[in-house]
């Protein structure tokens, strides 16, 4: 599971806002620098931006379901608040796992690293929540919210 | 479809035929469904109350044709004799009767006064005897009055003027169409000159026509199910010396006409309704005519209208004659609760506010959309954007801009026309915000459910789920019948 997370969030190894020592470090790289048998904070944090998609589309579309909220306005507000909280959780989950004597020492992982890293998880949330939210099918059953995506209406 | 001929007769027939296509359009309508044949019998061409009248119903008739009878509004087929009988020689496409050589002519011209043998001169000179004031408000003898603008409340003048009506294609037609499950319904007011002498006329006309050559229906026609309304004197009228209309002859009139009907009428009718209102209100302008004769819509005139649906709903047994005589003949009044000099739903009595509370406020809330909201709704809300779309095009066809617009200026116009009136009649705010829109009943919102325009939307797009529709006008006219009812029950309590 870490490597497909590992390969969403360096977007298939083309964009990497991060060094190749934290992306180790996600994948779970241990204390004492041997394998990868440490937390899998790509997996922690990848499906916590999923669960949060798909918690922020059955909010904006099921829940709320609202004609005042149903404009692309609201869709990109969503979008904004859904990014802002995927980077808060990936940087102070990734933060909170870089205190000494908690992971490898060999790794050189700085806290542009983890900005990067954080930003790549809002980056993500972004994109699946666009995607997500232009298939139809998603949004069929919608009442007031089926023709809403983030450029329409 | 059983039909319904529907005589309306002078300017009291158009504005009570007004008031009821205005009803048939808030989705009112009989138990068993009828076919209306609105025909129109006023020599007064130029009254603008007739022409406002045969507008309304042209539009409603051409929203029937785009979107049929089974949506919610507009339930009750509205048509012509015209259409009934598929055939395009003389008669006037339109819901008028027209009467022959009534218009700038004298009543001594149409009687070929100078022609007539001495005898028969002098007896006309006996029955026609009074003087009135003519359009130029000079005094002229009754002999010489122009006919153009009605008969200016010379009944006698008008009964014979309309005795033309058995020789007119339209009774010949309407007659050749008449058939046993049909009924016939005459309004008329009682204190002016049309009414007062076109009702016993076409009474007559009917129950006789047995003896009428050339008539297909003759027999049927002789026991026909006929239902009447006459409006007693209901509105007050500015006192004017140069006008023939006074409203002390109102009174007179309508006891002589009331003597005249109980020893003629009331036993040739299965049904007839009395209908008056002795408020002293606010006096009408004194218009015998020329200048138009535009009158504010008035509540009687929407009571007489529930009084045609509710002939419609009498069963048929109860409407039986024989040899032209109803075997059950009956009187009606309407009745309210309170005489308030402003009438409100509450007023009514029970069984009258079940049955028109409900469509009227639905489609008050159905204008009141789209006056305030529909622009900013189309091509953005789901009820909007699903097929057949009601989206920009939608809005500039003539289906909308042409029929519905102008029968919801119609609508919203008549309500503050009833409401401006005295006695007045004003059960909504119109004005006012979503909740405090129904007079008496307040709109509920909710922590996580507001009642503004946005609840609206949602209450339509909910409603359009799951159904399908052939047209966007077909679509448009059903979703708001059911999302204005919705609404009300969710929100107003209707229906409890």
């Amino acid at each position: 599971m870490s490597e497909i997370f590992s390969s969403i969030y360096e977007f298939g190894g083309l964009l990497p806002l991060y060094s190749a020592d934290l992306s180790d470090h996600l994948r779970g790289f241990d204390v004492s620098c041997t394998n990868y048998s440490g937390s899998p904070y790509y997996t922690y944090v990848g499906f916590f931006m999923l669960t949060t998609c798909l918690f922020a589309g059955a909010l904006q579309y099921y829940i709320i379901d609202s004609p005042r909220y149903m404009r692309r306005s609201a869709w990109w507000i969503t979008t904004t608040i859904l990014s802002v909280v995927n980077l808060v959780f990936a940087f102070v989950v990734v933060s909170n796992s870089l205190k000494p004597g908690k992971f490898c020492e060999n790794l050189v992982i700085t806290t542009g690293d983890v900005v990067g890293f954080a930003m790549a998880n809002a980056i993500c949330a972004f994109l699946f929540y666009l995607i997500m939210t232009s298939i139809p099918v998603f949004r069929a059953k919608s009442i007031n919210c089926k023709y809403t995506t983030f450029y329409k209406p | 479809m059983p039909r319904l001929f529907l005589f309306a007769i002078g300017g009291t027939g158009s504005r009570v035929l007004k008031s009821l296509t205005m009803l048939l359009a808030a989705g009112a309508k009989s138990r068993d469904p009828f076919e209306i044949v609105p025909i129109i019998i006023d020599p007064h061409k130029s009254n603008e109350d007739l022409k406002r009248t045969v507008r309304l119903m042209e539009n409603y008739q051409s929203i029937v044709e785009k979107v049929g009878i089974e949506n919610g509004f507009f339930t009750t087929k509205l048509t012509t004799l015209n259409n009934l009988r598929h055939a395009d020689d003389t008669l006037s496409s339109s819901f008028t009767l027209g009467l022959q050589q009534v218009a700038n002519k004298k009543f001594s011209e149409y009687i070929a006064y100078n022609q007539l043998e001495e005898e028969n001169k002098a007896l006309a000179n006996v029955l026609f005897s009074g003087s009135s004031i003519d359009k130029h408000g000079a005094t002229s003898s009754l002999l010489d009055i122009q006919m153009d603008i009605g008969f200016v409340g010379n009944p006698n003048i008008g009964s014979v003027v309309l005795n033309q009506f058995k020789d007119s294609e339209e009774f010949k037609t309407f007659a050749s169409l008449y058939q046993q499950d049909d009924r016939i319904f005459i309004i008329s007011s009682i204190f002016g000159g049309t009414g007062a002498a076109g009702f016993p006329t076409i009474l007559k006309n009917i129950r006789d026509a047995v003896h009428l050559p050339d008539i297909q229906s003759r027999g049927i026609l002789q026991n026909a199910r006929i239902g009447a309304l006459t409006v007693l004197p209901y509105f007050n009228i500015k006192q004017e010396k140069k006008s023939p209309i006074n409203k002390a002859d109102f009174i007179g009139k309508t006891k002589a006409a009331l003597y005249y009907y109980m020893d003629n009428v009331n036993d040739s009718v299965n049904a007839m309704y009395y209908l008056s209102d002795d408020y002293n209100g606010q006096p009408y302008q004194n218009d015998p005519g020329d200048r138009g004769q535009k009158n504010d819509a008035h509540f009687i005139e929407m009571a007489a209208a529930t009084a045609i649906i509710d002939f419609m709903d009498i069963p048929d047994d109860q409407l039986k004659c024989h040899g032209g005589r109803p075997d059950r003949p009956v009187s009606k009044e309407f009745g309210v609760r309170k005489k308030d000099a402003t009438i409100r739903f509450d007023n009514f009595e029970d069984e009258t506010e079940m049955a028109y509370s409900m469509p009227l406020s639905q489609f008050m809330l159905f204008n009141k959309f789209l006056d305030e909201e529909f622009s900013n709704a189309i091509s953005v809300q789901t009820w909007s954007v699903d097929l057949p779309k009601i989206d920009e095009r939608f809005k500039e066809g003539t289906f909308f801009r042409s029929n519905i617009q102008e029968f919801n200026a119609m609508f919203a116009e008549w309500l503050k026309e009833m409401e401006r009136n005295e006695r007045s009649f004003a059960p909504f705010h119109t004005n006012a915000l979503l909740p405090s829109v129904i007079h008496g009943k307040s709109g509920k919102s909710s922590l996580f459910s507001k009642l503004d325009m946005a609840h609206f939307n949602h209450v339509l797009s909910r409603t359009l789920k799951g159904q399908t529709y052939a047209s966007s006008e077909q679509k448009f006219i059903h979703l708001f019948y059911n999302g204005t009812r919705d609404l009300l029950i969710s929100k107003f309590g209707y229906g409890k």
